[in-house]
Protein backbone atom coordinates (compact mmCIF):
# COMPACT_ATOMS: atom_id res chain seq x y z
CA UNK A 1 0.00 0.00 0.00
CA UNK A 2 2.84 2.33 0.96
CA UNK A 3 4.66 1.57 -2.31
CA UNK A 4 1.57 2.39 -4.37
CA UNK A 5 1.14 5.64 -2.49
CA UNK A 6 4.75 6.64 -3.25
CA UNK A 7 4.34 5.71 -6.94
CA UNK A 8 1.15 7.77 -7.18
CA UNK A 9 2.80 10.72 -5.45
CA UNK A 10 5.79 10.57 -7.84
CA UNK A 11 3.44 10.37 -10.83
CA UNK A 12 1.52 13.44 -9.62
CA UNK A 13 4.78 15.33 -9.05
CA UNK A 14 6.13 14.49 -12.52
CA UNK A 15 2.81 15.48 -14.15
CA UNK A 16 2.78 18.77 -12.24
CA UNK A 17 6.35 19.50 -13.33
CA UNK A 18 5.48 18.75 -16.96
CA UNK A 19 2.41 20.98 -16.81
CA UNK A 20 4.25 23.87 -15.19
CA UNK A 21 7.02 23.60 -17.78
CA UNK A 22 4.69 23.46 -20.77
CA UNK A 23 2.50 26.32 -19.56
CA UNK A 24 5.36 28.71 -20.27
CA UNK A 25 5.20 27.83 -23.98
CA UNK A 26 3.04 29.27 -26.72
CA UNK A 27 0.66 27.37 -28.89
CA UNK A 28 0.45 28.70 -32.43
CA UNK A 29 -2.23 27.75 -34.91
CA UNK A 30 -0.90 27.41 -38.46
CA UNK A 31 -2.53 29.80 -40.92
CA UNK A 32 -2.53 29.87 -44.71
CA UNK A 33 0.84 31.02 -46.00
CA UNK A 34 2.75 29.72 -42.98
CA UNK A 35 5.62 27.32 -43.39
CA UNK A 36 7.73 25.91 -40.59
CA UNK A 37 10.58 28.11 -41.80
CA UNK A 38 8.48 31.29 -41.79
CA UNK A 39 7.16 30.53 -38.30
CA UNK A 40 10.68 29.80 -37.12
CA UNK A 41 11.93 33.15 -38.45
CA UNK A 42 9.00 35.03 -36.92
CA UNK A 43 9.29 33.59 -33.44
CA UNK A 44 13.06 33.36 -33.36
CA UNK A 45 13.18 29.62 -32.64
CA UNK A 46 15.11 27.25 -34.90
CA UNK A 47 13.32 24.92 -37.32
CA UNK A 48 14.94 21.86 -35.75
CA UNK A 49 13.84 23.01 -32.27
CA UNK A 50 10.27 23.45 -33.48
CA UNK A 51 10.34 20.04 -35.09
CA UNK A 52 11.67 18.29 -32.03
CA UNK A 53 9.24 20.09 -29.69
CA UNK A 54 6.30 19.14 -31.86
CA UNK A 55 7.39 15.66 -32.89
CA UNK A 56 7.37 16.58 -36.58
CA UNK A 57 9.08 14.21 -39.02
CA UNK A 58 9.14 16.74 -41.83
CA UNK A 59 8.84 20.52 -42.30
CA UNK A 60 5.34 20.18 -43.72
CA UNK A 61 2.35 21.61 -41.88
CA UNK A 62 -1.43 21.57 -42.21
CA UNK A 63 -3.59 24.68 -41.98
CA UNK A 64 -5.12 24.75 -38.50
CA UNK A 65 -2.41 22.56 -36.99
CA UNK A 66 -1.43 23.69 -33.50
CA UNK A 67 2.27 23.80 -32.82
CA UNK A 68 4.05 24.47 -29.57
CA UNK A 69 6.58 27.28 -29.58
CA UNK A 70 9.02 26.92 -26.70
CA UNK A 71 9.65 30.03 -24.65
CA UNK A 72 13.39 30.06 -24.31
CA UNK A 73 15.50 31.65 -21.67
CA UNK A 74 18.61 33.72 -22.09
CA UNK A 75 21.71 31.58 -22.09
CA UNK A 76 24.15 32.59 -19.35
CA UNK A 77 26.89 33.52 -21.83
CA UNK A 78 24.52 35.75 -23.77
CA UNK A 79 23.14 37.40 -20.66
CA UNK A 80 26.31 39.45 -20.23
CA UNK A 81 25.22 41.88 -22.95
CA UNK A 82 25.19 42.10 -26.73
CA UNK A 83 23.10 39.68 -28.71
CA UNK A 84 20.49 37.58 -26.87
CA UNK A 85 19.62 35.20 -29.67
CA UNK A 86 17.86 32.63 -27.50
CA UNK A 87 14.99 34.94 -26.49
CA UNK A 88 11.51 34.31 -27.89
CA UNK A 89 11.15 37.22 -30.30
CA UNK A 90 7.44 36.78 -30.91
CA UNK A 91 6.56 36.82 -27.23
CA UNK A 92 8.67 39.92 -26.73
CA UNK A 93 7.05 41.54 -29.77
CA UNK A 94 3.62 40.98 -28.25
CA UNK A 95 4.60 43.05 -25.23
CA UNK A 96 6.23 45.73 -27.39
CA UNK A 97 3.07 45.96 -29.49
CA UNK A 98 0.83 46.15 -26.44
CA UNK A 99 2.95 48.69 -24.54
CA UNK A 100 4.37 50.87 -27.32
CA UNK A 101 2.24 50.51 -30.45
CA UNK A 102 1.94 54.28 -30.95
CA UNK A 103 5.56 55.01 -30.01
CA UNK A 104 8.39 55.75 -32.46
CA UNK A 105 10.47 52.78 -33.59
CA UNK A 106 13.34 53.48 -31.20
CA UNK A 107 10.77 53.68 -28.38
CA UNK A 108 9.58 50.20 -29.30
CA UNK A 109 13.13 48.85 -29.28
CA UNK A 110 13.73 50.57 -25.93
CA UNK A 111 10.68 48.86 -24.38
CA UNK A 112 11.95 45.49 -25.62
CA UNK A 113 15.41 46.33 -24.28
CA UNK A 114 13.96 47.12 -20.83
CA UNK A 115 12.47 43.62 -20.70
CA UNK A 116 15.78 42.09 -21.75
CA UNK A 117 17.64 44.19 -19.18
CA UNK A 118 15.30 42.86 -16.52
CA UNK A 119 16.10 39.26 -17.50
CA UNK A 120 19.78 39.97 -16.90
CA UNK A 121 19.20 41.95 -13.70
CA UNK A 122 19.35 39.98 -10.40
CA UNK A 123 16.39 42.05 -9.15
CA UNK A 124 14.02 40.39 -11.66
CA UNK A 125 13.25 36.83 -12.79
CA UNK A 126 15.67 35.39 -15.32
CA UNK A 127 13.30 34.20 -18.04
CA UNK A 128 11.31 36.21 -20.54
CA UNK A 129 7.99 34.65 -19.60
CA UNK A 130 8.62 35.15 -15.90
CA UNK A 131 9.49 38.83 -16.40
CA UNK A 132 6.44 39.38 -18.58
CA UNK A 133 4.01 37.67 -16.27
CA UNK A 134 5.45 39.04 -13.04
CA UNK A 135 2.41 40.35 -11.11
CA UNK A 136 1.72 44.07 -11.66
CA UNK A 137 4.80 44.45 -13.87
CA UNK A 138 3.02 45.37 -17.10
CA UNK A 139 -0.43 46.88 -17.49
CA UNK A 140 -0.92 45.24 -20.88
CA UNK A 141 -0.54 41.79 -19.31
CA UNK A 142 -3.14 42.62 -16.66
CA UNK A 143 -5.69 43.95 -19.19
CA UNK A 144 -5.03 41.23 -21.77
CA UNK A 145 -3.76 43.54 -24.52
CA UNK A 146 -0.55 41.51 -24.65
CA UNK A 147 -2.47 38.69 -26.33
CA UNK A 148 -3.10 40.67 -29.53
CA UNK A 149 -0.88 39.76 -32.44
CA UNK A 150 2.05 42.13 -32.95
CA UNK A 151 2.59 44.03 -36.20
CA UNK A 152 5.76 43.71 -38.26
CA UNK A 153 7.28 46.84 -36.68
CA UNK A 154 7.00 45.38 -33.20
CA UNK A 155 8.48 42.07 -34.34
CA UNK A 156 11.38 43.91 -35.97
CA UNK A 157 11.88 46.06 -32.85
CA UNK A 158 11.98 42.96 -30.66
CA UNK A 159 14.55 41.45 -33.04
CA UNK A 160 16.71 44.58 -32.90
CA UNK A 161 16.65 44.54 -29.10
CA UNK A 162 17.54 40.85 -29.06
CA UNK A 163 20.43 41.62 -31.40
CA UNK A 164 21.82 44.07 -28.85
CA UNK A 165 20.33 47.52 -29.61
CA UNK A 166 19.37 49.29 -26.38
CA UNK A 167 18.16 52.88 -26.91
CA UNK A 168 17.03 52.97 -23.26
CA UNK A 169 20.62 53.05 -22.05
CA UNK A 170 20.26 50.02 -19.80
CA UNK A 171 16.94 51.07 -18.21
CA UNK A 172 14.93 48.68 -16.05
CA UNK A 173 11.67 50.63 -15.96
CA UNK A 174 9.63 52.69 -18.38
CA UNK A 175 6.42 54.61 -17.91
CA UNK A 176 4.28 57.34 -19.35
CA UNK A 177 4.69 60.35 -17.00
CA UNK A 178 1.35 61.79 -18.08
CA UNK A 179 -0.51 58.69 -16.95
CA UNK A 180 1.46 57.19 -14.07
CA UNK A 181 0.61 58.08 -10.47
CA UNK A 182 2.57 55.18 -8.99
CA UNK A 183 4.83 56.54 -6.22
CA UNK A 184 7.46 53.83 -6.54
CA UNK A 185 8.05 54.40 -10.22
CA UNK A 186 8.61 58.13 -9.65
CA UNK A 187 11.43 57.33 -7.21
CA UNK A 188 13.47 55.75 -10.02
CA UNK A 189 16.28 57.66 -11.72
CA UNK A 190 15.07 58.76 -15.15
CA UNK A 191 17.84 58.41 -17.70
CA UNK A 192 16.17 59.08 -21.03
CA UNK A 193 12.92 59.90 -22.77
CA UNK A 194 11.72 58.46 -26.09
CA UNK A 195 8.31 59.47 -27.41
CA UNK A 196 5.82 59.51 -24.54
CA UNK A 197 7.79 57.07 -22.39
CA UNK A 198 10.53 57.85 -19.92
CA UNK A 199 13.11 55.18 -19.09
CA UNK A 200 14.54 54.77 -15.62
CA UNK A 201 16.97 52.69 -13.58
CA UNK B 1 -10.01 26.85 -76.35
CA UNK B 2 -12.87 25.61 -74.16
CA UNK B 3 -13.32 28.46 -71.66
CA UNK B 4 -16.08 26.76 -69.64
CA UNK B 5 -13.87 23.75 -69.08
CA UNK B 6 -10.96 26.00 -68.12
CA UNK B 7 -12.99 27.95 -65.54
CA UNK B 8 -14.44 24.76 -64.14
CA UNK B 9 -11.00 23.20 -63.73
CA UNK B 10 -9.78 26.32 -62.04
CA UNK B 11 -12.68 26.32 -59.57
CA UNK B 12 -12.29 22.60 -58.89
CA UNK B 13 -8.54 22.97 -58.42
CA UNK B 14 -8.98 25.92 -56.06
CA UNK B 15 -11.62 24.26 -53.88
CA UNK B 16 -9.75 20.94 -53.75
CA UNK B 17 -6.45 22.53 -52.73
CA UNK B 18 -8.19 24.89 -50.29
CA UNK B 19 -9.81 21.99 -48.44
CA UNK B 20 -6.85 19.61 -48.70
CA UNK B 21 -4.63 22.17 -46.94
CA UNK B 22 -6.62 21.44 -43.76
CA UNK B 23 -6.21 17.69 -44.08
CA UNK B 24 -2.83 16.76 -45.48
CA UNK B 25 0.50 18.40 -44.63
CA UNK B 26 2.51 20.34 -47.18
CA UNK B 27 -0.03 22.83 -48.52
CA UNK B 28 0.01 25.31 -45.65
CA UNK B 29 2.41 27.62 -47.52
CA UNK B 30 -0.23 28.40 -50.15
CA UNK B 31 -2.10 31.63 -49.43
CA UNK B 32 -5.44 32.33 -51.16
CA UNK B 33 -3.59 34.27 -53.88
CA UNK B 34 -1.19 31.37 -54.40
CA UNK B 35 -4.13 28.97 -54.64
CA UNK B 36 -5.84 31.17 -57.23
CA UNK B 37 -2.67 31.43 -59.31
CA UNK B 38 -1.80 27.74 -59.12
CA UNK B 39 -5.36 26.65 -59.94
CA UNK B 40 -5.44 29.04 -62.91
CA UNK B 41 -2.06 27.73 -64.08
CA UNK B 42 -3.04 24.09 -63.90
CA UNK B 43 -6.36 24.76 -65.65
CA UNK B 44 -4.73 26.82 -68.38
CA UNK B 45 -1.81 24.49 -68.97
CA UNK B 46 -3.97 21.38 -69.06
CA UNK B 47 -6.37 23.00 -71.53
CA UNK B 48 -3.45 24.04 -73.74
CA UNK B 49 -1.94 20.55 -73.45
CA UNK B 50 -5.24 18.99 -74.54
CA UNK B 51 -5.16 21.07 -77.69
CA UNK B 52 -1.50 20.35 -78.35
CA UNK B 53 -1.77 16.58 -77.82
CA UNK B 54 -5.24 16.42 -79.40
CA UNK B 55 -6.73 14.63 -76.40
CA UNK B 56 -10.25 13.89 -77.52
CA UNK B 57 -11.55 11.38 -74.97
CA UNK B 58 -12.06 11.68 -71.18
CA UNK B 59 -9.34 9.13 -70.40
CA UNK B 60 -6.60 11.02 -72.26
CA UNK B 61 -7.85 14.33 -70.84
CA UNK B 62 -7.76 12.97 -67.30
CA UNK B 63 -4.24 11.59 -67.67
CA UNK B 64 -3.05 14.94 -69.01
CA UNK B 65 -4.80 16.85 -66.23
CA UNK B 66 -3.28 14.56 -63.58
CA UNK B 67 0.26 14.96 -64.88
CA UNK B 68 -0.01 18.71 -65.37
CA UNK B 69 -1.67 19.27 -61.98
CA UNK B 70 1.03 17.31 -60.19
CA UNK B 71 3.86 19.06 -62.04
CA UNK B 72 2.37 22.54 -61.63
CA UNK B 73 1.73 22.07 -57.93
CA UNK B 74 5.18 20.65 -57.24
CA UNK B 75 7.10 23.22 -59.28
CA UNK B 76 5.02 26.17 -58.05
CA UNK B 77 5.66 25.16 -54.44
CA UNK B 78 9.35 24.65 -55.10
CA UNK B 79 9.93 27.91 -56.99
CA UNK B 80 7.53 30.42 -55.46
CA UNK B 81 6.94 29.12 -51.95
CA UNK B 82 10.47 27.75 -51.66
CA UNK B 83 9.27 24.58 -50.04
CA UNK B 84 9.55 21.11 -51.53
CA UNK B 85 6.00 19.81 -51.45
CA UNK B 86 5.69 16.16 -50.35
CA UNK B 87 5.26 13.87 -53.35
CA UNK B 88 2.32 12.06 -51.72
CA UNK B 89 0.51 15.35 -51.12
CA UNK B 90 1.10 16.39 -54.72
CA UNK B 91 -0.11 13.06 -56.11
CA UNK B 92 -3.20 12.95 -53.87
CA UNK B 93 -4.09 16.55 -54.80
CA UNK B 94 -3.63 15.90 -58.51
CA UNK B 95 -5.66 12.68 -58.32
CA UNK B 96 -8.53 14.41 -56.54
CA UNK B 97 -8.55 17.36 -58.93
CA UNK B 98 -8.62 14.92 -61.84
CA UNK B 99 -11.37 12.82 -60.28
CA UNK B 100 -13.61 15.80 -59.44
CA UNK B 101 -12.99 17.30 -62.85
CA UNK B 102 -13.88 13.97 -64.51
CA UNK B 103 -17.14 13.71 -62.58
CA UNK B 104 -18.22 17.30 -63.22
CA UNK B 105 -17.18 17.28 -66.88
CA UNK B 106 -19.22 14.11 -67.36
CA UNK B 107 -22.27 15.74 -65.77
CA UNK B 108 -21.96 18.90 -67.82
CA UNK B 109 -21.30 16.85 -70.96
CA UNK B 110 -24.52 14.87 -70.42
CA UNK B 111 -26.84 17.87 -70.16
CA UNK B 112 -26.78 19.10 -73.78
CA UNK B 113 -27.46 15.56 -75.01
CA UNK B 114 -30.48 15.30 -72.70
CA UNK B 115 -31.74 18.63 -74.04
CA UNK B 116 -31.33 17.44 -77.62
CA UNK B 117 -33.39 14.29 -76.92
CA UNK B 118 -36.23 16.38 -75.52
Amino acid sequence: MGKYLIIVMIAILVTALCISESSANWTYTVKRGDTLHSISTRVGVGVSTLRSWNGLWTNHLRVGQRITIPTQTVAPAQAQGGSRVGVDRYLLARLVHAEAEAEPYSGKVAVAAVVLNRIVSPRFPNTLAAVLYQPLAFESVANGRVYTNPNSDSIRAAGDAINGWDPSGGALYFFNPAKTANRFIWTRLIITRIGKHVFAL
Amino acid sequence: MNWVSLVMRMVIGFITLFLLAYIIPGLSGFTIIHLLVVSFLLAFLSTVAENVFLADNPKKKSILLFIISALTLYLYSLVLIRQRAPVITVLVSAALITAFNFVFQERIGEKPEENVKE
